[in-house]
């Protein structure tokens, strides 16, 4: 949807108000109004923004060359030293060693000016005078990777209307370049809105909007964290001593193919040990990942009055939308090589329409005002989906099917997915001071098994002007406004439940080219609605003219939780790209309950000079109130999380990282005590390997996760987030700025983790691995009170790196953050220069997005879920751009 | 007035018609099927077997090198051995089995994870068939197929998470969750004699079934009665139960001559006269980089092929004789040089290998010893996967025979196994007592190289792990020239995955 498109976007905290919407509002309603020709006459403007991008957070704090050299000959030695201790019982056996082999044996890569043998001393530090050679300029992937972005954005739009109609349109075309290679985006978009009212009783209306947009897209999403396309995995990731293009080791120069062209570096020559055969720079160029997609959205409507105080409205919309996406992988380097070539083509089919019969009774006596609805919807929801895949290429680069002769796949299925409601709402004011409203509805959804398919919802909520009482008539100056409301609302959610969601399913897949089907889904007849209830009650006022206050307080709730629950993998697993067993269910409730406050003033307020500053603040609680009978006694561990009455679901549960042993260097974590027994033996329990366990004084830690404890780790959700703001306006000016903050709540980092653990398999290291632990501290002794240090780092050993590198609370990191989300500063034109110009309004803009993210952790994005969890990933993209508005 | 009286009832009429039909809300999927679709026939429900073999053989997890069975001979029999030797220094927690109680690690729960798949469909059908339309004959023989299946699951999981028989005081240590109907819900562990009493009971009931089914196989692919005695014989010999092991090899092979030197030579990746069983593989089925074949094929163009290939160990080539047909599948580097902490091949000696074999894929490195047994039918790893050969089941019966006290007959099979099929037309066998034993195994490993039985053999037979560098007399790189017994590694039993401990509550009774 074109922005410029929008009259205004409204959100609907209240409950009452969002059960009209059904399952649809489960998570709320932003209800968006897009714009209509007002009644003054004829106008047309023209919107103009050019920007551009770059990545606006910053990377994690990695190793150079040298450093890394050095560390990973540590990690080499000391992995001897344990590994193999009886061959290498010395520091010094074991350091020469490694000064032999981990070129030859690890990194493969000599990319110094001396030979692989001679680069280290007997410490393992490089020698004097070894120094990358210079042809190697080219370490640094994201510089192959990251562009400078460009965005371009018109619109054009007209409306008129007269006492019977309205007309508005729009057209627009925009065109962004991401700061990623590869990433980009065009839109061209067109909308219209006709409304007459032919006669007094009847109105009737047509909105039409489409949109062809056409993007080529690079995979960085969280969810392929690992994978090799993902440019911030793999320039995130690569050793530096790992270079994009081919060098003569011996000399550091490019290897330059027969027109002296530089030559990507596939890693074959030199068997580099990690991501050999992959090359994120020379793949995405080569490589193609394009969308088409058509959408078309329409709604009707026609509004009947009758007998006075009924009106009987008939209302569908549907919405289209085609899309296809088309794949090319290159014969030469990654996904494709192994196909001699690949492309795909998949198209899908949405089309999705509603429709609404809804009967209004509106009647007013004296000061008492009455509003009745009666509605019926059905909903309908098609998509198609149909695939074709096909390998072995003839002309190397073609990307259009024909160029390739085998048909490796051709599949295609459609999925259906349909709603029934019927609704009611009864409203009544007196005199606009004292509301009052209750609805009722009852919805069926395809998703349930027929038995359990229908839910009943209700709302209701009430409020009071207070400002408009007899007995606030003399603070009228002070009290503007004030109201106090409370609602309570319960809508249904269906959207976590697969299209089939009841039905015991069977993949089909082929063998021998036959069909070939097993088990996918558990069967679960007995799930039902989930149901999102909602309670608020607020105070609003606007206070001498200058301030605006809001303060509410709310307790959303999801009852009957629509969950996959984990089985013991025993059960036979459901998916064969997790290795998880699920069923569904419906499972217990949760409440987010919490506190907003929202406020603004004018500080100054004169003619020519405004200021004004506001706050935003929430503070949010998020509390599982009931689990299931059997559950409840151990809650439902999901990965990093455990569900259990009482916490969070972005509570963590997780191994208890509890320091760094500095006579040994490992990690140590709190034991499990709960399998397992140290010292006497107790019924029931296994005996605690010694080979894991370290005693200190009377406590005992555990050096591998496997016997180690989880417990519960803090949560993924802040104590208080927000925004503050302010803007000033002089004269023709206006200066605005707006900031986002989250303090508290911590971020399980992955990308960190990784960057932390040092293994045989060479991957870039965070300069944190600098700190490792390093020998025995000088006066420590095995009952030293410092023996542990809890901010330490782990000794830095090959084949360790699993246990002391395990994921834990070590990896949970303070979440805070500050962003400077957007800066904007605009002129409007004087009257006087418009006139000149023939045209009603002239404005100009400038603006940042994403100017500065400050976080604890130099590269983690905090926002990037809400889970808490970090991991290789697109971040946000500061955004520089100019704009200029012309109305006519 | 009259026109909007009209209207009105128009408009009630509306509201009234607006209603949907009933069956508004009943939509199908057409992606999957429902189960009551699988079990309406018979035909149906033969699809569910074809949907076992399908998950032997198919990518799995998203990440390469995990594609049902072949991942089972790779990673778990194949890599920890004593015999495979591969120059990945980055491998060294796999090869080095120093996984086995990393309870959270992707390698300690796939095979949990992809036999109880299997399992959990084989319960499934074993739960609906007798409710399908179709004959009994069909009927028998679809539930003696998916008993198969799971005898062979759970026996292959007992060799991973249990311990071995010798140590496991006659069958009381832990065995497994023990599922024969479709619960999904908490059980606790059985003891490992229950889980071969349910091996056992689970083929005895297969054969019964086969046999008065009177139905026969059409597919190399699919399980049939020869399929269950081979399980059977494994199964035997790996709880020590000989006389059991001996009868079971001698029926499984019935049928399945031992293959010809020529079929020997031919790459391991089409079923011939010897196959018992396989996975079915195509190019149009392809698993891509995943397939087993991806990581061993001497032809594939699989970097894990071309930069990693898969070598025999220096010590076991070398007892290998000069006119065993065997020792023609591996590179011999005498008269050359390499690179002797490593195995990389001189240009001389890799020129050699490409001479040798011509199909060596064009940009592939060698390696002294690489091997050139196993190769693909097309790239970059398609190939049908053994599981079953006779060659094995001869190997079972020496074993049998030997501790059986029958010198003779284990001479006897060693001897039909190894000169009568042509396969070294010198062999000949006298020895007797330990000596024998010895020549078994040491046969074991020749014939069944990289097929997956290598530290299945140690674990059961309560060997250690003894690789030797050059220096030593072997061909191990350092990192991976490692010694270990029987009673390091936590007992060589891989942990019960947290996947399965998190979400089962009734795992946690300690046994001894």
């Amino acid at each position: 949807m074109n922005p410029q498109d929008i009259e205004n976007i409204t959100v609907l905290k209240d409950a009452a108000s969002s059960a009209l919407y059904g399952n649809r509002a489960s998570n709320g309603v932003i209800l968006i109004t897009t714009k209509k020709g007002k009644t003054d006459g004829v106008g047309l403007r023209v919107n103009i923004n050019q920007g551009v991008y770059n990545r606006g957070l910053k990377e994690y704090d990695r190793l150079g060359a040298d450093d890394y050299m050095e560390v990973m000959w540590k990690g080499y030695r000391n992995n001897l030293m344990t590994a193999q201790a009886a061959k290498y019982p010395t520091a010094e056996l074991a350091g020469a060693e490694a000064s032999k082999s981990l070129v030859s044996n690890t990194l493969k890569y000599n990319i110094y000016n001396k030979p692989e043998a001679e680069l280290f001393d007997a410490n393992g530090k490089l020698v004097a005078g070894a120094q990358v050679h210079s042809g190697y300029n080219d370490l640094d992937w994201y510089e192959d990777i990251e562009r400078l972005g460009h965005r371009q954005d018109y619109t054009v739009s007209g409306e008129g209307a007269s006492a019977k109609s309205n007309y508005f349109f729009s057209t627009g075309y925009l065109d962004e370049k991401g700061y990623v290679e590869s990433s980009d985006f065009k839109r061209f978009t067109g909308r219209t809105n006709i409304n007459i009212t032919p006669k007094k009783w009847i109105k009737a209306g047509l909105s039409l909007a489409g949109s062809h947009q056409v993007s080529n897209n690079t995979t960085g999403d969280a969810g392929s964290a690992t994978t090799f396309i993902n440019p911030f995995y793999y320039a995130r990731n690569v050793a530096p001593i790992y270079p994009v293009y081919l060098h003569d080791m011996t000399t550091g120069d490019f290897i330059l193919d027969a027109n002296g062209a530089k030559q990507f570096d596939r890693g074959s020559q030199y068997a580099r040990p990690q991501n050999l055969d992959r090359h994120i720079v020379w793949e995405t160029q080569l490589n193609m990942d394009k969308t088409y997609r058509n959408t078309l959205q329409s709604q009707v409507f026609m509004d009947i009055n009758f007998l006075n105080d009924f009106t009987f409205s008939l209302k569908g919309d549907m919405n289209t939308r085609a899309t296809e996406r088309q794949t090319y992988n290159n014969a030469t380097i990654g996904d494709g090589a192994g196909n001699s070539g690949r492309a795909s083509r998949t198209f899908y089919r949405y089309k999705i329409y509603t429709l609404q019969q809804q009967l209004n009774w509106n009647k007013a006596i004296n000061l008492h005002n009455v509003d009745l609805f009666a509605g019926h919807e059905s909903y309908n929801y098609n998509y198609a989906y149909t695939y074709g895949y096909k390998t072995t290429e003839t002309f190397e680069g073609g990307t259009e099917l024909i160029n390739f002769t085998n048909i490796t796949s051709l599949d295609g299925y459609q999925n259906n997915y349909r709603t029934e409601s019927y609704l009611s709402r009864a409203r009544y004011n007196y005199n606009n001071k004292y509301f009052a409203e209750a609805s009722f509805r009852r919805d069926g959804s395809s998703r349930f098994y027929k038995d359990n398919r229908w839910g009943n919802f209700w709302s209701t909520g009430a409020s009071w002007t207070i400002s408009k009482e007899d007995f606030m008539a003399s603070l009228q100056e002070q009290v503007n406004m004030l109201k106090l409301r409370a609602s309570y609302g319960e809508v249904g959610n269906d959207a976590s439940v697969d299209y089939y969601g009841y039905m015991a399913l069977y993949a089909m897949e082929q063998n021998a080219n036959k069909g070939a089907a097993f088990k996918t889904q558990n069967e679960a007849l007995d799930i039902q609605w989930e149901t999102s209830s909602s309670f608020g009650v607020a105070l609003e006022g606007t206070f001498f003219n200058r301030a605006n206050l809001s303060l509410e307080y709310f307790d959303k709730r999801s009852q009957d939780l629509l969950f996959d629950i984990y089985l013991p993998l025993s059960a036979g697993g459901t998916s064969t790209s997790t290795a998880e067993a699920t069923i569904t269910k419906n499972l217990g409730s949760v409440s987010n309950r919490g506190l907003e406050l929202i406020f603004d003033v004018d500080v100054i307020k004169t003619k020519d000079l405004k200021w004004n500053l506001g706050i935003n603040a929430t503070t949010l609680t998020n509390k599982i109130v009931t689990l299931p009978e059997q559950n409840r006694k151990n809650g439902i561990v999901s990965g990093t999380k455990k569900y259990m009455e009482g916490h969070g679901i972005y509570d963590f549960w997780m191994f208890q990282y509890e320091g760094v042993d500095q006579m040994t260097g490992r990690s140590l974590y709190k034991p499990d005590l709960e399998k397992y027994y140290i010292g006497e033996a107790v019924e029931g329990k296994t005996q605690f390997p010694a080979a894991y366990l370290v005693t200190i004084g009377d406590k005992n830690y555990s050096t591998y996760t496997t016997y180690a404890a989880k417990d519960w780790s803090g949560s993924a959700i802040p104590d208080l987030f927000g925004s503050f703001s302010t803007s000033l306006s002089y004269k023709s000016f206006d200066l605005s700025m707006i900031c986002t903050y989250s303090i508290g709540g911590k971020t399980l980092d992955y990308s960190y983790q990784s960057l932390m653990s040092v293994s045989a398999t060479p991957h870039a290291i965070h300069s944190d691995v600098l700190n490792a632990w390093d020998g025995v501290p000088a006066g420590m002794t095995e009952t030293s009170a410092d023996r542990i240090d809890p901010n330490g780092v782990p000794v830095v050993n090959y084949g360790l790196s699993t246990f002391n590198d395990a994921t834990s609370t070590r990896f949970l990191l303070d979440a805070s953050y500050l962003v400077v989300k957007n800066i904007g500063l605009n002129y409007n034109f004087s009257k006087n220069f418009t006139n000149r110009l023939d045209i009603s309004n002239l404005s100009a803009s400038l603006s940042v997005e994403n100017l500065a993210t400050f976080t604890k952790m130099r590269g983690m994005n905090p926002q990037q879920s809400y889970a808490g969890t970090n991991d290789n990933a697109f971040v946000t993209a500061r955004v520089f751009s100019l704009g200029i508005n012309i109305k006519l | 007035m009259k026109n909007i009286r009209l209207l009105t009832y128009l408009l009630v009429g509306v509201l009234s018609w607006s209603s949907c039909s009933e069956d508004y809300l009943d939509t199908k999927p057409t992606a999957e099927s429902a189960t009551t679709t699988i079990f309406e026939t018979t035909d149906n429900a033969a699809l569910a077997i074809n949907g076992i073999n399908k998950l032997m053989t198919m990518q799995y997890l998203g990440s390469q090198g995990f594609n049902g069975e072949g991942t089972i001979k790779m990673y778990y029999g194949n890599y920890p051995g004593n015999h495979f030797y591969v120059n990945l220094t980055g491998w060294a927690p796999i090869i080095n089995s120093d996984y086995h109680e990393n309870i959270s690690s992707i390698y300690l729960y796939y095979p949990w994870y992809y036999y109880y798949m299997i399992i959990g469909n084989a319960n499934f059908i074993i739960e609906n068939i007798d409710e399908a339309k179709g004959t009994d004959a069909e009927k028998q023989f679809i539930k003696a197929q998916a008993l198969t299946f799971r005898s062979y699951s759970y026996f292959m999981l007992s060799q991973l998470y249990c311990k071995r028989w010798s140590d496991s005081n006659n069958g009381a240590s832990e065995g497994l969750v023990l599922r024969t109907d479709i619960s999904t819900g908490d059980q606790p562990l059985s003891t490992l004699k229950q889980v071969y009493d349910q091996i056992y009971s689970d083929l005895d009931d297969a054969i019964a079934l086969y046999t008065s089914s009177g139905k026969k196989r059409t597919n190399n692919y699919d399980p049939d009665q020869n399929v269950a005695y081979a399980i059977y014989a494994r199964a035997a010999i790996t709880r020590l139960d000989y006389s059991k092991a001996s009868t079971m090899a001698v029926n499984a092979r019935t049928g399945y001559p031992l293959m010809s030197n020529t079929e020997y030579k031919a790459g391991f990746y089409t079923p011939n006269k010897e196959w018992i069983w396989s996975s079915y593989g195509a190019s149009d089925e392809t698993l891509y980089f995943y397939s087993y074949f991806s990581y061993i094929a001497y032809n594939s163009s699989a970097s894990a092929v071309r930069t990693y290939p898969k070598c025999i160990s220096r010590e076991l080539f070398n007892k290998i004789p000069a006119t065993d047909v065997r020792r023609s599948l591996f590179l011999d580097p005498t008269g050359y040089t390499y690179t002797t902490s490593t195995g990389l091949a001189s240009a001389a000696l890799k020129t050699q290998a490409f001479s040798l074999f011509p199909k060596l894929y064009s940009t592939a490195s060698a390696y002294a010893y690489m091997q050139f047994k196993i190769g693909a039918q097309d790239l970059p790893g398609v190939g049908n996967l053994n599981h079953f050969r006779s060659s094995e089941m001869y190997l079972i019966e020496a074993e049998a025979k030997q501790f059986l006290s029958d010198a003779t007959g284990a001479q006897n099979a060693l001897i039909a196994l190894n000169k009568d099929s042509g396969r070294d037309p010198n062999y000949t066998c006298t020895k007797t007592g330990a000596s024998l034993l010895e020549e078994i195994k040491t046969y074991r490993a020749i014939e069944l190289w990289g097929e997956g039985f290598d530290w299945f053999d140690l674990k059961r037979w309560g060997d250690g792990v003894s690789r030797k560098n050059y220096a030593a007399g072997g061909n191990f790189v350092s990192t991976l020239d490692v010694t270990y017994g029987p009673a390091d590694k936590n007992n060589w039993v891989w942990k019960i995955p947290e996947k399965e401990t998190d979400y089962n509550k009734a795992i946690g009774t300690v046994l001894p």
